[in-house]
């Protein structure tokens, strides 16, 4: 078996321990630090860029609160005027009731003062021409004269009874 | 020295001489057979074949340092040719270091993530320093492992000897870390809590022996998983050539394998660093 030719064991370690120095030496000073460095500043870039979208956000976060905060404002201030308009109307749908029921009224008791003055008029007429018809009656009936006055008070009488 | 070879007199000749550097064995036609190999190099056909070939350790430039040998061999090759593809895919794949990754630069990420990740939570608090050593020693085996599995490539984790070299530096790194960081209760690490005292002369015994056998059973996995593999692969081929036009079916085997084999190197690397981090573990927290 060539691996137990002990001759051949001293020139091997040498070389090894030479190769593996040579090797260390490499890695240590260029390799490493090289892959280090890049790692580092991939680290350092996607921190760096998490960090800008965590301004973004917040950002837009404040836009967005900026935006809800004047529709909130909008919304109140159109539902004020809305409210406003029909406060408006309402007052002015009142005034015009008020105004159209006060002129009815008027305008009704005008009517029932008429009607009554007609009434009162046409009943005068009525007693009037009962009167002088009664009166006309009785003189038929008696022949003679009758006084006026009696026959006035035979009418009150029955115009009282039959009230 | 006898087993070394250089590449040239493997390219050279067919009877391998057992000097290496006797340039004079070269193209002579010796019927001296080589170490090892003696079984299976009657001819330079019949050593290829040999399943356990494809481990040896061959001298592509011969160096000494103070009298001790640090030849270039293809096993250094491949270490420099695993820690060279770690590199460009490591900085390559971060090169433009882009926002929005691409392909390459993910996948660079993903194993740095994962690794990141093991660490984390396999060692959980104050692992964190040695996260750079386990990303090493997971992606040196991970490329070592992988590479092997490319024909003609050289497994540099198929020898027991780096494997162990490995975990022994494992084993001694978190031992020390142990030491200095708890002083004299590192050792209490054997007394597991919630046993009665009577049991310790059973208990510390066998906890002080599952301790030292740590880099021993985590070399040992890698060695074998890594060696077992290659070998079978190299004996199903063998059946491929064997058996003509029959070979089609050490062949579909040959093709399971492979998938098996790769789940292993990716798997196995995975498996050492994850217990690195465990013991490291042990080592911080004690228990």
């Amino acid at each position: 078996m060539p691996q137990l030719d002990t001759a051949t064991f001293l020139p091997q370690l040498y070389w090894l321990a030479v190769c593996f120095v040579v090797l260390y030496w490499i890695i240590t000073r260029m390799a490493l630090p090289r892959i280090a460095g890049v790692l580092q500043r991939r680290h350092d870039r996607i921190a760096n860029d998490l960090e800008t979208v965590e301004n973004l956000r917040d950002e837009a976060k404040a836009v967005l609160a900026d935006y809800e905060s004047k529709m909130e404002k909008a919304q109140s201030q159109a539902q004020a005027i809305l409210a406003k308009a029909a406060e408006e109307s309402v007052r002015r749908a009142a005034k015009c009731e008020a105004e159209i029921s006060s002129r009815l009224s008027k305008e009704l008791a005008e009517t029932e003062k008429r009607v009554l003055a007609a009434k009162n008029k046409a009943l005068g007429e009525i007693d009037q021409a009962a009167g002088k018809l009664a009166k006309a009656v009785a003189e038929k009936l008696v022949g003679g004269r009758v006084d006026g006055k009696l026959v006035q008070q035979a009418l009150e009488l029955d115009s009282a009874g039959r009230k | 020295m006898g087993d070394v070879r250089t590449l040239e007199e493997d390219h050279g000749a067919e009877e391998q001489a057992p000097e290496v550097h006797d340039l004079e064995g070269q193209g002579v036609d010796s019927p001296v057979a080589h170490g090892h190999g003696a079984d299976a190099a009657a001819s330079h056909g019949a050593e290829a074949h040999d399943p356990l070939s494809q481990f040896e350790i061959k001298t592509l430039h011969h160096i000494e340092l103070a009298g001790f040998d640090i030849s270039f061999t293809n096993s250094a090759l491949f270490m420099v040719v695993a820690i060279t593809a770690i590199s460009v895919f490591l900085v390559g794949g971060m090169s433009r270091g882009a926002l929005i990754p691409g392909r390459w630069q993910m996948t660079v990420e993903l194993i740095y993530a994962f690794m990141a990740d093991t660490v984390r939570e396999n060692v959980g608090e104050g692992g964190r320093p040695y996260f750079p050593f386990i990303f090493t020693l997971f992606l040196f085996i991970l490329f070592c492992n992988s590479m092997g599995l490319i024909p003609y490539t050289f497994t540099v984790t198929s020898h027991i000897i780096v494997t162990f070299a490995l975990a022994l530096v494992v084993f001694v790194g978190c031992t020390v870390i142990a030491v200095l960081k708890h002083g004299i209760r590192f050792f209490t690490f054997f007394m597991p809590s919630g046993i009665s005292l009577w049991m310790a002369p059973l208990m510390v015994p066998i906890e002080i022996i599952s301790y030292l056998v740590r880099p021993v059973t985590l070399s040992l996995r890698l060695f074998a998983n890594m060696m077992a593999g290659h070998t079978l692969l190299k004996v199903f081929a063998g059946f491929v050539i064997a058996l003509g036009l029959a070979g089609i079916f050490p062949l579909a085997v040959i093709i399971m394998l492979y998938a098996l084999d790769t789940i292993i190197a990716l798997l196995q690397a995975y498996v050492f660093a994850m217990l690195a981090c465990l013991y490291l573990h042990d080592a911080l927290h004690l228990h």
